[in-house]
């Protein structure tokens, strides 16, 4: 069943053409993996998404019910602490999330009580994060959640997005940059690459347990782009 | 000091009285129930024309900052009604509404406005563009979203717009009433003036003047600590 059918036929900036024929669907509860370089058009894709931005040509289709994102920047209002930030976006239908629980699961300690300025990027970005599952999103779009956090930490918060994602049946899409990672928990990778990007590739992810497709897709992917080619070393570029 | 010194030395005390004299007016106008009268009815003449500016000009430096359209539209009126001097707006609106009290505060309320709007309309150009895509990805609804986050922001321009307001409201108030109305501390100056009564003029001028300080720190000062407590609580 098609859940999320995403159509940018073309997004310019300026006179700038952007992105270009960007088509793709993503199933009820299907993790989509979008990667390229930096730059590519990645965040401007997911703003697409959100409806954040109409300025293109194309259309989004199957974007209903509730909408979990996490943003480039944290988006945290300075002037509410960690837990009424997550109770901000929480619509009155939903029962409201064990918070605590929610911050422990991405990795946070007792940090309801404390104001975002007290926080470093990463736990910002976690606070996001935890906020985006709080709302039990039908769609979930994050915008490199993991960047800025050490690969351990950044590993173990993809399992529970994804968990979260199947349990709840999320529509999730990821932008990011490091391909084993993305291989580790997406059931889908798109590439964008080229200028304007278009994009390059629509694949399904081969499960975890079949080593041997997965390294033949790796092997395959990293031959093909350069910008994914070593990803450790991209990983350590991006830390800010 | 200064004042007792040059007093003496001037000798003059109905051009140039002692602070002595001028206390002795003060306590004279001030059990005589003239005094309190007076400045009661210019402090409530100032209360409501600063609390009806303050909400016009909020919203409306709120829609302009926000809507570029109504910016393109208002934006000349407002510069106008910026360099329109004070006393032509008083003048205009006495002979045309009447010499009333809904011309007195409907003249302040007008030279009022528009500084208030134009600090606004800054705060509103301002507002951060990664919180209003929160607030529309999340679905927050206006009210929450009002409160929450678009107030907070806006806060330290509505201090600002009040405090320069206060300031500028009384002084516009005792125009008003020095033109067109039978009571106020306004009306009162203008008698003392015609009277060359420098005492009067300094007892009522030193004690509103003295009211609005007081107004200013005890009041504005300390929602302004209130509002901003989450940077210090950082």
């Amino acid at each position: 069943m098609t859940c999320l059918e995403v159509n940018i036929e073309e997004k310019r900036f300026g006179t700038q053409t952007i992105l270009r024929d960007i088509g793709f669907a993503a199933r009820n509860g299907e993790i989509v993996a979008l990667l390229g370089p930096s730059g590519a058009g990645k965040s401007t894709a997911l703003r697409i998404v959100l409806g954040l931005d109409h300025d293109y040509w194309g259309g989004v289709e199957g974007l209903s019910g509730r909408v979990g994102a996490v943003f480039q920047q944290p988006a945290l209002v300075p002037w509410l602490n960690v837990s009424d930030n997550i109770r901000l976006v929480h619509p009155e239908d939903v029962p409201l999330p064990d918070i605590p629980a929610l911050l422990d699961q991405v990795g946070l300690g007792r940090v309801e009580s404390l104001f975002p300025a007290a926080l470093s990027l990463g736990m910002a970005r976690r606070v996001a994060l935890a906020r985006a599952l709080s709302v039990s999103p039908s769609i979930l779009v994050l915008d490199e959640p993991f960047a800025s956090l050490h690969p351990q930490l950044a590993a173990r918060l993809g399992g529970v997005v994804a968990q979260w994602a199947r349990q709840m049946q999320a529509t999730t899409l990821i932008a990011m940059h490091d391909l084993d990672h993305a291989l580790s928990i997406a059931d889908r990778v798109l590439v964008l690459s080229g200028a304007p990007s278009t994009l390059a590739l629509n694949l399904v992810v081969p499960p975890l347990t079949d080593r041997t497709a997965q390294t033949r897709l790796r092997n395959e992917l990293q031959s093909r782009f350069f910008f994914l080619s070593d990803s450790r070393e991209a990983d350590e570029r991006e830390v800010i | 000091m200064l004042w007792w010194f040059v007093a003496e030395l001037a000798d003059t005390p109905r051009l140039f009285p002692s602070p002595a004299g001028v206390i002795a007016v003060w306590w004279r106008e001030l059990f005589s129930g003239a005094l309190p009268a007076n400045i009661g009815i210019t402090l409530a003449r100032v209360i409501l024309a600063f609390i009806i500016s303050m909400i016009l000009g909020t919203s409306a430096g709120y829609v302009t900052g926000r809507s570029p359209r109504v910016n393109a539209w208002l934006d000349p009126w407002l510069i106008v009604a910026l360099n329109l001097p004070v006393l032509v707006v008083v003048v205009l609106i006495y002979i045309w509404v009447g010499l009333n009290e809904t011309a007195a505060i409907l003249s302040v309320v007008i030279a009022k406005t528009p500084a208030i709007m134009v600090t606004v309309r800054e705060g509103a150009r301002s507002l951060r563009p990664d919180l209003e895509d929160l607030a529309r990805v999340y679905r927050i609804p206006p009210l929450r979203r009002l409160r929450a986050i678009v107030l907070p922001q806006l806060a330290p321009f509505i201090v600002a717009a009040a405090r320069a307001g206060l300031s500028i409201t009384w002084k516009i108030v005792l125009i008003v009433e020095l033109l067109g109305r039978p009571n106020g501390v306004g009306f009162v100056l203008n008698l003392f003036f015609q009277n060359f009564d420098v005492a009067g003029i300094l007892a009522y001028g030193l004690t509103f003047a003295g009211l609005m300080l007081f107004a200013e720190a005890a009041l504005l000062q300390r929602w302004e600590r209130r509002a901003f407590a989450w940077r210090s609580a950082a």
